[in-house]
């Protein structure tokens, strides 16, 4: 049995004369305890006792004869229990007296009251508290009868006897006296039957009936009794002893024993008797059964009794509540004999729902008592307690100062030691009965009591863990514990190995033991004092007694012993209950996290422990229980539970640690934060001293140093120390820190456990404290990892704080410099903020000690860790050797932080700088190396960026410090301040502007991008270079030879620097662009390029000061982009230093202009007519053309350009030039190549759109340098152009170009706010007005000034050339046809119309010749180097009339072979069919490869003709159209198209292309201005044919091209009706116009007639 | 020996966020012990409000030490009171011995003081000036211009200072 206690339990009184209970033990014992009793009482619910423990107690009379040891739970009684009220010896004597004398005795005390002293009361006072007496609740006697003869001879007497002894009070008593019924019992006889015996041969309690005709009985028993004769033993004791009445229960009982359970000697007696019939094995068993079921009833039913009794009692005792002279302790202890009932028979719960009860009736009672101030009311209680008043005199009276060792000596005598003992040590109950009980006492036994109580409930129940095995055991339940149906409560607790103890009550206790412990400690105190008081009163009573007058001296010393023995007794009560409450499964959990963590000792491995905590602390708490195996199998209510108990008991260890807190801090040894503090006032802030003496001043120490205080506290306080660990401890420092240190490790393990997050940092950061106090830092820093983030988050900024500068020191210590300065400036930071939010810490506290104290005098507690004083240059002194720079949002160090909008020029170099401010709030100051600046421009598609810098170290005090920040920069556009770092030593203060959501900028135009406004009110940079500086520009290039690659010019101007060299970066920002960087040259200046390492860098020679230079950089073209942006960057190097200018221009490369051509050939020239057009909307003025001779041809102009010509888009402009080939000789060489070269048609021009500019840039500049303003000249000049440039329209420009004048627009329109708000504001002013002056002075600019040679700026005109190359067609043959009408009577054709009526015949004749001049390699090769030479060629011709108009006899188609200049004429007749202007047919004439065969039998001259010509009259318009084709210089792109018509000849399709080919270029697809260039060189083409015709051996295959010049084209004849008269028939219904023609009469001429 | 009085008044927000914390004395120098004190109790209101269902008043959450005991209040706004008492409080010259140091404290005794605190934050609340959204850490995280969650209210402080003052055991209107 593991032992429940003594009083959870019931005796049972046994009598056994016959000394059978040793026989019967065997079988009785292991059918108790008692299973499933159910009470029902008339008051309450029922309850189900599952188990109930029995007490075998042999009565008085049998100890004397048998001295049996019985296996009671003797060794689990309480201390309580052990005095000689509840020992068994006495009990059982008090047994016997109470029936004896009882009455009488209940009766006196009944009239004492509680008065009695408490010398003479032994005897008596069981009456007052009768619940405490192990009475019986249940008599027994075994009998041995074995035969009716014995039974009648001794056995019955003695029953009647013991009866008569026992039950005369209680069970036939006066019912009058319901006292009694405190200790009411029942009584059963047990019959022990003896195998082989008479009596075992008859039949037992359950066959009683039907044994009655056994023979074996009557020859045994032998009837005496009439009517009886047949009764066996057991009945016979029935029918005398069991009541007469039906009701009265059944009190005897039979129990056979077993031949094989007999003893030996036992069994020699027995004479031979036949074996029994009744002692089958369930016969047994129902007899047991019979048996037990009785002692449960019997036992429930005295107890039923008896708690209806106390109930009374209670009932009626409360009802005297008001009645003056009522004792609480009487009342208490009546109730408490209830309690005691419960407990007895199990019912802990209604018991400690009792005390519980009572506790707060305690409570009531001393409120009603402190409530009056009746003197008489107080006396129920004691004011002190008379040992503890005792114990203080006695330590106060030896001579502890001196002598220690016997204060310590009398301590170890003290019985009170130990710690087991220390709540119920004390015969409570006789001071409760006397009423000479504390409350102290009184609270500490109620405690005590409930402790008990709940530790039984809480630990294990020896039946329920058999019955729990058994069930394990059993295979379908071993799985889970849910299966077995329990109580809940069993099941928590069984979720542990097999463990019993129900956690959740032991938290329960420890819970009630903390606030037990802590109030308690209070009356201690509050005890003591009194007790000292009263002391002093009874020693001076006669003398006045004064106590202010006394304290003074010795009340320090007296204080201090009882704070001593207070504290002691608060660390050994919280000792005794975490004793008490340590269970197996806590114990195992806890021991479990010890191995994974805690080395026990301290000492061991600095390095293995500092493991451990930092592995311990990277686990956060809820993960680390999931994760544990052993969790994993709980449940979730043992999980609670197992919190609920770690947490309170953590509260008990951390009541513990408080006491060794307050002993420590009296010998001002470091525990815990407050010790750091004080080492860290000690080791560095001297200031900080007064601080904390302020603080021991307070407490109640004298003032004086620190040194002295030292010396003189440990003395007094060792004594009153009575528990001898805290004695230990005191002794040495270390001893103390340890135990402290211990503590802290403990409820850490626990508050682990218990999944306390909050409080499981608490610990940490007071492990920390601990291990900073051993001076160990590496494992404070890890205990202290994540602490202070986890502060941080809940904002715990004072916490955070202290946690960080610890950290700070920790890390320093250890070496990390980075995490230290890291720490440090958190901390900073930190302090900052609390300081920004007006107080160092919270509230009113601090908001009031910030006004009363000198600023920067903190308080004290703690103070140390908020005080920011001198970190920062502790810290300046650390970092320069760390590795890496450290980076900190510059706002947490620094606020106000401003960029002035407006820069400021250098005064003697290029460049600006900026103004920054910001305000520094560390008192400490900061010398900062480096300040930058990132100022960004995002408003192009790349961004561009600009870091800006201070030139010399700054040093930062508290406060606002301005400081410039500047760049050698040039690059304008709108900046915004993107990052600031202040870089002090390796610490960067970083400030970032927070990223806006991405502005769609690349969907902006870019050229809008450069004027548009700021979009946001931020702070932005409006950059511009001085109007001195070195600048840069990048043009198209100003004149253009569209056959080869163009190119762009960089324009440098040096300004006011000597450049000594310098680089230029330019890259192309447009998609497919290519600059050939290699190729650059310089057209203008003396500049040298020195090399060009790679692609896009070109490096420059010196630069003198004022000076211009142009750099033409080809490029190359992918795709067709309208304008092409650059990157360009130009570094360069002066005597100041090295500069930058940055720009990204962008510029359009769209030709302006467009030109088309015509050509008409004729026999001897050929006439070309160039249109030269505005391309876009700007009207162009074009200055000069000139299309050169070259070596084949000869040009003439008719007329050249005088003065320039204005060309508008809707106003083309015409040139013909005339070209007639050149006699060549063939024999000169070098011909051949320069025929290839095309001509080229020179035009220059200027756009009227860069004149405007021109004149608008000369006007203002000019007005500018008069003002004081010309240093914004760069700023405001592209503005303005900016803005002109937006005003100019199509209708705006055509009007300028007519007017020759500009508007303006007002100031107003133009946007000038932007600007001027980025200036600095003493200029604004100002300039606003020069501004509004300006525009009132100009409204209009005149173009005239820039024609006007004498202003100088006209050199800087753009006058822009082209040089677009022109080719001759390539034709071998022209023809020249003429169609002439032959009719005699007409006039010849001379221009006037030939008048003829319709259907007149008109003979007419074709001429044709053809010549050959323009076949250049002819020309070039003489005559009989042509592969065509002089051969007749074969060509046919045919004749285009509109059928509808003539109709057309003879030859409408002929093949003719002719040589050069040979005419040949064909035979036409013309019939009109029409009247009108009938034009002539028109003639198309083709080249006729002939078959080789047939062209032998194709005669010259033959009139084979075949209707053919060349396709080149239009009939509508009349004009010619040249069948070569035109080309065209494509007005908006600026590129040729060969618009050709496919040449309808059937001879040849491969009429050579030319015109914008190109000879011996090869053609660049996509290049420069989109020329539409033929897919191969023509004259390759042509060759490549000739050759081809060569191989087929006959001329006449080649291919040959040829135009024709039709001189009648455009001839036309009158043509009459030659009518009578017309009939006309008008007929509405017909369909149509409804008017006909009916019949026409021809008009009868004699001539005609004839001739028709 | 001495009446009980309060130590410490804290007020912590719903995202465990101290906003504000009176000391009194003579505890007024012991700012960290008592952050320590408050943060570590937090732990205390979770496990109460999982059991407890609707009453603000959590009553002794923690018995410190013989001195000190922490009573809690829990608003429906997660808004935590906390009243630290120290039953020795302020020193009486003179008395000795007087029935609340040795019965203690009932729960009932703090009720007005947490009443007074609610009244006081409820005026806090009304203060148009105050937002309680902007005293969580999150916000306060997130907005570089609310550098703590402390609350500022020059009203409200005092309104705790009185509390803290005028309370003691008995004392029903504060």
């Amino acid at each position: 049995m593991d032992g429940p206690a003594s009083t959870s339990s019931v005796t049972v009184e046994y009598y056994d004369p016959s000394n059978v209970f040793q026989l019967l033990s065997p079988g009785l014992l292991s059918r108790l305890p008692l299973q499933n009793l159910h009470w029902k009482s008339s008051t309450r619910p029922l309850r189900s006792i599952a188990s109930l423990h029995v007490d075998l107690v042999p009565s008085e009379e049998n100890l004397h004869t048998l001295p049996l040891h019985l296996p009671s739970s003797s060794p689990q009684l309480t201390s309580a229990t052990e005095k000689p009220l509840s020992s068994t010896p006495n009990e059982g004597e008090g047994l016997h007296r109470t029936h004896s004398e009882g009455q009488g005795q209940w009766q006196t005390v009944k009239t004492e009251g509680g008065h009695t002293q408490p010398k003479g009361f032994t005897r008596d006072r069981r009456h007052q508290i009768p619940g405490l007496r192990k009475t019986p609740y249940l008599k027994v006697f075994f009998l041995r009868c074995d035969d009716n003869e014995t039974y009648k001879a001794s056995s019955r007497k003695l029953l009647r006897e013991w009866l008569t002894d026992h039950t005369s009070s209680s069970q036939t008593g006066a019912p009058s006296n319901t006292q009694e019924n405190h200790d009411a019992f029942e009584w059963l006889i047990v019959h022990v039957v003896l195998p082989d015996t008479p009596a075992a041969s008859q039949p037992g309690p359950g066959a009683s009936a039907s044994g009655a005709s056994s023979g074996t009985e009557k020859s045994s028993s032998g009837s005496r009794w009439p009517g009886r004769g047949s009764s066996s033993i057991l009945e016979k004791i029935r029918a005398d002893f069991n009541g007469t009445s039906k009701s009265s229960k059944d009190r005897v009982a039979q129990i056979r024993i077993p031949k094989c359970d007999l003893p030996p000697h036992l069994l020699a007696r027995s004479s031979p008797q036949p074996p029994s019939p009744y002692e089958s094995a369930q016969d047994l068993e129902k007899a047991w059964a019979d048996m037990m079921a009785k002692f449960r009833s019997l036992i429930l039913t005295s107890f039923d009794l008896r708690v209806s009794q106390y109930e009374e009692d209670i009932r009626e005792k409360d009802s005297q509540r008001g009645l003056p002279g009522w004792n609480f302790c009487t009342f208490f202890l009546l109730k408490e004999g209830l309690l005691r009932g419960f407990e007895s028979v199990g019912l802990v719960e209604d018991a400690l729902l009792g005390y519980d009860e009572l506790s707060i009736g305690l409570d009531v009672m001393i409120r009603e008592q402190a409530a009056q101030t009746d003197a008489n009311h107080r006396s129920t209680f004691l004011p002190f307690t008379q040992d503890l008043r005792e114990r203080l005199t006695s330590i106060l009276d030896s001579p502890s100062r001196e002598l220690q060792q016997q204060s310590e000596h009398t301590e170890v005598d003290g019985p009170e030691n130990d710690a087991a003992s220390l709540l119920d040590r004390k015969n409570y109950r006789d001071l409760i009965l006397s009423s000479t009980v504390s409350v102290f006492d009184f609270r500490c036994y109620i405690f005590a009591r409930q402790m008990e109580l709940l530790l039984r409930l809480g630990t294990t129940f020896p039946s329920r863990s058999t019955l729990l095995s058994r069930v394990r055991t059993h295979p379908a339940a071993s799985q889970s514990e849910y299966s077995f149906h329990e109580d809940p409560r069993h099941t928590s607790s069984s979720a542990g190995k097999d463990a019993t103890e129900d956690l959740m009550t032991l938290a329960d206790i420890c819970h009630r033991a903390v606030d037990f412990i802590t109030s308690a400690s209070r009356l201690m105190k509050a005890d003591l004092w009194e007790g000292y008081m009263n002391g002093i009163r009874l020693s001076t009573a006669d003398v006045s007694s004064d106590p202010e007058r006394e304290k003074s001296p010795v009340e320090g010393a007296v204080s201090e012993v009882i704070e001593n023995l207070v504290l002691s007794w608060t660390f050994s009560a919280s000792q005794h209950v975490l004793a008490r409450t340590l269970t197996r499964t806590l114990s195992g959990r806890l021991e479990e996290l010890n191995e994974a963590g805690l080395p026990a000792d301290d000492s061991a491995s600095v390095d293995t422990q500092a493991q451990s905590v930092s592995s311990r602390a990277s686990i956060t708490p809820s993960a680390k229980i999931d994760k544990s195996p052993w969790a994993e199998a709980a449940s979730a209510n043992a999980k609670a539970s197992l919190e609920a108990i770690t947490a309170s008991r953590a509260d008990l260890i951390l009541l513990k640690r408080g006491v060794v807190e307050k002993l420590a801090n009296k010998r001002h040894w470091p525990v815990g934060w407050d010790s750091v503090e004080v080492g860290e006032n000690e080791s560095s802030l001297t200031g900080m001293d007064n601080v904390n003496l302020d603080d021991i001043a307070e407490k109640g120490v004298d003032e004086q140093s620190d040194e002295k205080d030292k010396t003189e506290l440990p003395e007094p306080s060792a004594s009153g120390l009575s528990d001898s660990e805290l004695k230990t401890a005191v002794a040495s420092e270390i001893q103390l820190c340890e135990l402290h240190g211990d503590l802290t490790e403990a409820a850490l393990a626990h508050f682990r456990v218990a999944n306390r997050s909050n409080s499981v940092e608490k610990l940490l950061a007071d492990m920390a404290a601990f291990k900073f106090s051993l001076r160990d830092y590496e494992s404070c820093a890890a205990c202290l990892k994540n602490l202070s983030t986890s502060y941080a988050e809940k904002n715990w900024t004072s916490l955070e704080m202290a946690v960080l500068k610890m950290q700070a020191k920790c890390l320093l210590e250890v070496g990390q410099i980075e995490g230290y300065a890291k720490a440090v400036l958190k901390f900073l930071a930190k302090v900052i903020a609390t300081r920004q939010i007006g107080s160092i810490g919270f509230g009113g506290q601090a908001l009031q000690s910030q006004s009363d104290e000198m600023c920067g005098r903190n308080e004290a507690a703690g103070a140390a860790f908020l005080d920011g004083h001198g970190c920062m240059i502790e810290l300046i002194k650390h970092t320069p050797s760390l590795t890496s720079p450290v980076a900190v949002p510059i706002d947490q160090f620094f606020e106000a932080i401003s960029v002035d909008n407006y820069l400021q020029h250098f005064d003697d170099r290029d460049g600006f700088q900026v103004q920054l401010r910001l305000r520094y709030l560390l008192d400490d100051s900061l010398a900062a190396q480096k300040v930058k600046v990132r100022i960004v421009d995002n408003s192009l598609s790349q961004p561009r960026e600009i870091w800006l810098q201070n030139d010399r170290d700054v040093t930062f005090v508290r406060g606002m410090n301005k400081l410039m920040v500047g760049a050698n920069v040039s690059c304008p556009g709108y900046f915004t301040v993107d990052r600031i770092i202040v870089d002090a030593y390796n610490i960067h203060f970083v400030y970032e502007r927070r990223k806006e959501p991405v502005m769609p900028t690349r969907l902006l135009r870019q050229s809008d991008s450069h004027t548009s406004a700021p979009k946001s009110k931020e702070a932005r940079i409006l950059c511009y270079a001085k109007s001195n500086a070195l600048e840069a520009n990048i043009f198209f290039s100003r004149s253009i030879h569209l056959s080869r690659s163009k190119s762009v010019d960089i324009e440098i101007s040096s300004g006011w620097n000597q450049v000594v060299s310098g680089q230029i970066r330019i890259r192309s920002a447009s998609a497919g662009l290519r600059l050939h960087t290699a190729e650059a040259t310089v057209t203008n200046g003396s500049l040298i390029l020195k090399d060009k390492p790679k692609a896009g860098v070109i490096n420059f020679g010196e630069l003198s000061r004022g000076t211009h230079t142009a750099i033409k950089i080809p490029y190359g073209l992918e795709t067709d982009p309208i304008e092409l942006s650059f990157k360009l960057e130009i570094s360069y190097v002066t005597e100041k230093g090295e500069f930058l200018f940055i720009s990204n221009p962008t510029i359009p490369i769209a030709l302006p202009l467009g030109v088309n051509v015509q050509d008409i050939f004729k026999e001897e020239s050929l006439f070309s007519r160039f249109t030269i057009n505005a391309a876009g909307a700007v009207p162009l003025r074009v200055l000069g053309s000139e299309l050169k001779s070259s070596p084949l041809y000869e040009v003439t102009s008719e007329c050249s350009m005088l003065s320039p010509v204005l060309v508008f888009p809707k106003q083309s402009m015409s040139l013909i030039y005339r070209i007639a080939p050149r006699k060549i000789d063939p024999k000169v060489p070098g011909q051949e190549k320069a025929s290839k070269m095309p001509l080229a048609l020179d035009i220059s021009y200027r756009c009227l759109d860069e004149d405007v500019f021109h004149a608008v840039e000369i006007n203002f500049l000019a007005a500018l340098r008069d003002s004081a303003f010309n240093k914004y000249s760069r700023l405001l000049l592209p503005r303005l152009l900016a803005h002109t440039k937006q005003m100019l329209t199509p209708q705006m420009l055509e009007l300028i170009g007519l007017t020759g004048e500009l508007e303006l627009g007002g100031f107003d329109e133009s946007g000038w706010n932007d600007i001027i708000q980025a200036l600095h504001i003493s200029d604004r002013e100002g300039l606003d007005q020069w501004l509004k002056d300006w525009y009132k002075t100009n409204p209009t600019i005149s173009l005239s000034t820039l024609d006007d040679p004498s202003i100088e700026q006209t050199s800087k005109l753009p006058i822009h050339a082209i040089a677009i190359p022109v080719e001759v067609p390539q034709i071998q043959v022209v023809h020249t046809a003429e169609l002439s009408i032959l009719s005699p009577d007409v006039p010849s054709s001379n221009g006037i119309d030939v008048t003829v009526s319709i259907g007149d015949v008109l003979p007419a004749d074709i001429r044709i010749r053809h010549s050959r001049i323009w076949d250049v390699d002819r020309a070039l090769a003489g005559k009989g180097g042509s592969a065509m030479g002089d051969r007749p060629l074969t060509f046919v011709y045919e004749v285009h009339a509109n059928a509808d108009h003539w109709l057309v006899g003879g030859q409408r188609q002929a093949h003719y072979s002719a040589r050069e200049n040979e005419a040949k004429v064909f035979n036409l007749v013309l019939i009109p069919l029409r009247a009108g202007h009938l034009l002539l047919p028109t003639i198309e004439i083709k080249h006729v490869k002939p078959h080789v065969p047939t062209a032998q039998g194709a005669a010259p001259g033959s009139l084979d003709a075949i209707p053919g010509g060349h396709a080149a009259v239009n009939p509508g318009g009349g004009v010619y159209n040249p069948s070569r084709a035109s080309w065209i210089h494509n007005t908006s792109t600026a590129s040729f198209q060969s618009s050709r018509r496919p040449s309808s000849s059937s001879t040849s399709s491969t009429y050579p292309h030319h015109g914008a080919s190109l000879p011996g270029q090869a053609p660049a697809p996509g290049t420069g201005l989109g020329i539409d260039f033929p897919p191969s060189n023509p004259m390759l083409d042509a060759r490549r044919r000739s050759s081809a015709a060569s191989v087929q051996g006959d001329a006449n295959a080649l291919n040959v091209t040829c135009e024709t010049d039709y001189k009648s084209l455009g001839q036309t004849v009158l043509v009459l009706p030659d009518m009578q008269t017309t009939t006309v028939s008008l007929d509405p219904a017909r369909p149509g116009s409804g008017a006909w023609l009916m019949q026409g009469d021809r008009r009868l001429v004699a001539g005609t007639a004839g001739d028709a | 020996m001495a009446t009980p009085s309060i130590a410490c008044i804290g007020i912590i927000g719903k995202h465990n966020n101290p906003l504000h914390i009176s000391l009194f004395p003579p505890h007024s120098k012991d700012r960290l012990k008592f952050s320590f004190l408050l943060s570590s109790c937090i732990d205390i209101f979770e496990i109460r409000a999982l059991n407890k269902t609707v009453d603000q008043d959590l009553g002794l959450l923690q018995a410190v030490d013989e001195r000190l005991a922490m009573y809690g209040w829990l608003t429906n706004t997660g808004i935590k009171f906390i009243i630290v008492v120290d039953m020795e409080g302020r020193p009486v010259p003179g008395e000795i011995s007087s029935g609340t140091a040795v019965t203690g404290l009932r729960g009932a005794d703090l009720k007005p003081a947490f009443r007074a605190i609610q009244t006081a934050y409820i005026r806090l609340l009304q203060n148009p000036f105050y937002s309680p959204d902007d005293h969580t850490p999150l916000e306060i995280a997130n907005n570089p211009l609310l550098k703590s969650s402390q609350i500022t209210s020059k009203r409200f402080i005092d309104d705790m200072r009185r509390i803290g003052d005028a309370w003691a055991p008995g004392v029903t209107n504060i």
